[in-house]
């Protein structure tokens, strides 16, 4: 018990440690001693508009997507009992990719871009669980199955776009494969809120969560309305998630890998698991996010493409150590 | 005691005036040096004065600052800059399609100018940090006058814009001149081999053919992927194409090609992209190249 | 009366599966519910906890309607114990148990004393308590099947349902459960259990009812339903009872077979 609490206390030093380090890396290298000094409001070189109006807000912004991814994981895991299973599962990173194509191909500028790939990426959740409710109570295998279908029809109609409109290819595969170059303190402003009051709404639900791990049925019988907690929690994981998207692209494998290290380490009580990921999730994406800034200095990597190159082989591994185990 | 009071208050007022009217006067002449411009998306940007720090993320726009005299105001460029000479020896700041913000807010330009491709969304971006932005990539010859007229608006000097425009205008109409009753010959370019990439219509290849006495055989506008069946019916008299496209013995495999009168005669003219792909004025040299081979019996 | 069950129909969409079940429960006993396949076994449970609404007909528990009683409250009456233990996680025994204290925690609630006192009393009385820290997946499907029965328990409800509890244990733990929730029912908590096995249905428990095609065939003690007759009608076999003569009155179903002398 007291073990857990410790991890949590460590993760929390560990992500503002990668939030440090983050705000000083990056074309500049900045010690921590100039961080200090410019946060405290004492220097007003060119750093400081380096620190306070692209590093602080990029840095902030992918935090705050990693715990969200991390934290809707968790839930989508533990909801759909499929331990596989990840935000984007039911076509929410399909519809916002497809928002913000649409934006983008008609030049519509930042704010519809984040407005529209938010949108869509809600409007297809709600789809998604509207066709697979269609013939009764809504089966996880089905809405699964459902989200997949839509996904790859959303995506086809990218890829139609990305056809007709060729020049601005470059643009919506920069945007799908995720990045955080462009948060501002404005996307920070607008998508913070929606997270943090999102995950915390999640949160007052890990109760009922840890129940219907053990079966849905025996869940009713404890007096938990599945049904509705089930609503509740995919609805607002999706709004989460899409807010997340909106502001920084598709990113995988943060919230897929992120709650089952966390299980390891601190058990399967998500009131203890759900904040331990997202405090995990916050620094594995700022992780990301410096590294996509320093392999090939001065380009950027796209911060999905780091996520996946170093998620994927690991994924692979936490595979066969399951499969092991059974 | 009254006198010298009220003789202060006098004087207080006097100041006050002053200062209100040299403020207002001040702002009068910074309002003054506002310079309204719109680019080519139709933005209007307001920039403080003439900028004296240019990042420019279009090659075709940092040659042309380099022609109005004014590359000095030249801070940062993209990987892809490399006319003039001298511009090697200023920082880079990233690709055509995706500059490093950072590196870009560091230099702390007065403007940016950003290409299409990188899009309205990282203009925005740097609007934000007070940065204004300008998109200034010219896709036609029209559109490269303007940003010549714009670029020399800018930086104070009107009237070499308008030299070099007259220049080019003039440089056209003499080869117009000398072209405009001759048989116009069927005229291909290849951007690239592998996937027939070609210039369509309103393109600037596409105008200095015309304007060189040839016939694009290509109708629809844009870069197009041409479909080979084209290629067979329209019968290409010369393909123009660059290094940079491919090899020519690959183009001479094609079956549709080989059977083209471009090929069976070897009218095939290779010229380096930069000078017929940029919007720049360097396109006379490209033009003068083209119609040499087009009409090698006037030129 | 504990439960009242009065003409209860319900059907899965066009399957009719309960056509017309009716019965009382006066006093806290062991009531087993046997049939074939199919009967309606499971289905009779659930309507009973709840979970599912009759079509017609109705459940009344100490006198409500069920379907009238607000979920938690209803989780406060009936215990439920599943047919299929699901334990491909990590909770621990004890943390499942706590789960049984849920009807009786406000959402923002956090565990009292109180809490743990029940839960550390019902594996004591199941003989899990020592077993507490232990992950569900490490224990035996005997000690398991007591996890959850304690989970029940903790829920301080006054009624159980069981679904074929010891279906697939041994021997030793078949015995084991059935003789734990005999205890229970000696401390006053109505247990409704669903059995496969006849016989241990007729060992243990105090009231049988035995349901064909959703209907009841029988009801009553083990002597006076398990019969040649009721057992032929409800299974489709033939087969011979026999009295054990040692005073326990239970009668013993086995196979029907000539035995050459």
């Amino acid at each position: 018990m007291y073990r857990r609490r410790l991890y949590i206390f460590l993760v929390l030093i560990l992500l503002v440690f990668m939030i440090l380090l983050s705000v000083g890396i990056g074309s500049v290298d900045i010690g921590f001693k100039d961080i200090f000094w410019i946060l405290v409001g004492k220097r007003e070189d060119r750093l400081r508009d380096i620190i306070l109006l692209i590093r602080l807000p990029r840095t902030i912004g992918a935090a705050i997507c990693g715990m969200a991814l991390a934290v809707v994981g968790t839930f989508f895991q533990g909801l759909l009992r499929n331990p596989m299973a990840d935000p984007y599962i039911l076509g929410v990173s399909s519809g916002s990719a497809l928002g913000a194509t649409i934006a983008i191909v008609f030049n519509m500028g930042i704010v519809f871009v984040n407005l529209l790939s938010f949108v869509m990426g809600v409007l297809v959740t709600f789809f998604v669980y509207f066709i697979s409710s269609l013939n009764g109570r809504s089966s996880t295998y089905t809405m699964i199955l459902v989200g997949v279908a839509v996904s790859s029809f959303a995506f086809s109609f990218i890829s139609l776009f990305m056809f007709i409109k060729h020049e601005q290819i470059a643009q919506i595969v920069m945007w799908i494969m995720g990045s955080f170059s462009l948060v501002g303190w404005s996307e920070v402003s607008y998508s913070a809120p929606i997270i943090i009051a999102g995950s915390f709404i999640m949160y007052l639900f890990s109760r009922d969560l840890n129940a219907i791990i053990t079966g849905e049925e025996s869940a009713e019988h404890l007096g938990i309305d599945v049904e509705v907690v089930r609503r509740i929690l995919l609805f607002t994981g999706s709004v989460v998630t899409a807010s997340c998207v909106s502001v920084s692209g598709i990113v995988g494998f943060v919230g897929l890998i992120t709650p089952h290290i966390s299980r390891l380490l601190v058990g399967p009580d998500n009131r203890i698991l759900v904040p331990f990921s997202g405090l995990m999730g916050g620094s594995f994406m700022v992780l990301a996010d410096i590294l996509s800034r320093t392999v090939i200095k001065p380009a950027e990597v796209p911060v999905g493409v780091i996520t996946a190159i170093f998620g994927a082989p690991f994924f692979l591994y936490l595979l066969m150590r399951v499969r092991r185990g059974e | 005691m009254r006198a010298i009071e009220s003789r202060s208050i006098i004087m207080i007022f006097f100041i006050m005036f002053y200062v209100v009217t040299g403020c207002k006067s001040l702002e009068f002449l910074k309002s003054k040096s506002e310079i309204k411009v719109r680019d080519l998306l139709g933005r209007e940007i307001v920039l403080r004065g003439n900028p004296k720090r240019i990042v420019s993320l279009v090659p075709s726009v940092t040659e042309i600052l380099f022609l109005l005299g004014e590359g000095k105001r030249v801070v940062g460029v993209t990987e892809f800059d490399d006319y003039p000479p001298e511009v090697k020896n200023i920082p880079r700041v990233g690709g055509f399609k995706y500059p490093n913000i950072e590196l870009v807010v560091s230099l702390k330009p007065d403007v940016v100018v950003i290409s299409n491709v990188v899009g309205k969304h990282v203009a925005q971006y740097f609007e934000r940090l007070n940065i204004p932005t300008l998109v200034l990539d010219a896709s036609n010859i029209d559109e490269m006058f303007y940003v010549i007229e714009t670029l020399g608006r800018v930086t104070g000097r009107k009237d070499k814009a308008e030299e070099i425009i007259a220049n080019f205008k003039e440089e056209i109409d003499k080869i117009k001149e000398r072209t405009k009753n001759l048989k116009k010959k069927r005229v291909l370019h290849i951007a690239s081999i592998s996937e027939n990439f070609v210039a369509g219509k309103g393109t600037f290849i596409d105008t200095l053919i015309e304007i060189a006495g040839g016939e694009n055989i290509v109708d629809r506008p844009g870069w197009i992927r041409l479909n080979l069946e084209e290629v067979v019916r329209r019968d290409p008299e010369i393909i123009i194409t660059s290094p940079h496209a491919g090899r020519i013995e690959d183009l001479k495999k094609i079956p549709a090609y080989r059977d083209t009168t471009a090929i069976k005669e070897g009218k095939i003219l290779i010229l380096p992209s930069d000078i017929i792909s940029r919007p720049t004025p360097r396109l006379i040299i490209a033009l003068r190249e083209i119609a040499r081979f087009v009409h090698p019996e006037v030129f | 009366m504990i439960v009242k069950v009065v003409d209860l129909y319900f059907s899965y969409g066009q399957n009719e599966v309960l056509n017309g079940i009716s019965f009382n429960m006066e006093k806290p006993i062991l009531l087993g519910v046997i049939g074939s396949n199919g009967s309606g076994k499971t289905t009779l449970l659930r309507n009973i906890s709840g979970y599912l609404k009759p079509n017609r007909g109705s459940v009344f528990l100490f006198d409500r309607n069920v379907v009238d009683i607000p979920r938690k409250e209803r989780a406060r009456l009936i215990g439920y114990v599943p047919q299929d233990i699901v334990y491909d996680f990590d909770f621990t025994a004890y943390e499942i148990v706590m789960m049984g204290r849920l009807p009786h925690l406000g959402r923002f609630q956090a565990e009292r004393k109180i809490d743990r006192e029940v839960v550390e009393r019902s594996m004591l009385i199941t003989d899990v308590w020592h077993l507490r820290d232990k992950p569900l997946r490490k224990l035996s499907g005997g000690e398991r099947q007591r996890v959850y029965i304690a989970r029940a328990l903790s829920q301080e409800a006054k009624i159980l349902l069981m679904d074929e509890p010891v279906a697939h244990l041994d021997i030793k733990y078949q015995l084991e459960i059935l003789s734990v929730i005999r205890g229970l029912v000696e401390r006053g908590i109505a247990v409704i259990i669903v059995l496969h096995d006849v016989n241990l249905a007729s060992i243990y428990c105090d009231e049988i009812i035995v349901l064909k095609d959703g209907t009841i065939l029988a009801k009553g003690k083990p002597e006076e339903v398990i019969t040649e007759g009721v057992i032929r009608e409800a299974f489709s076999i033939d087969v011979r009872v026999i009295n054990p003569e040692d005073g326990l009155n239970r009668p013993l179903v086995i196979p029907n077979f000539v035995r050459k002398t």
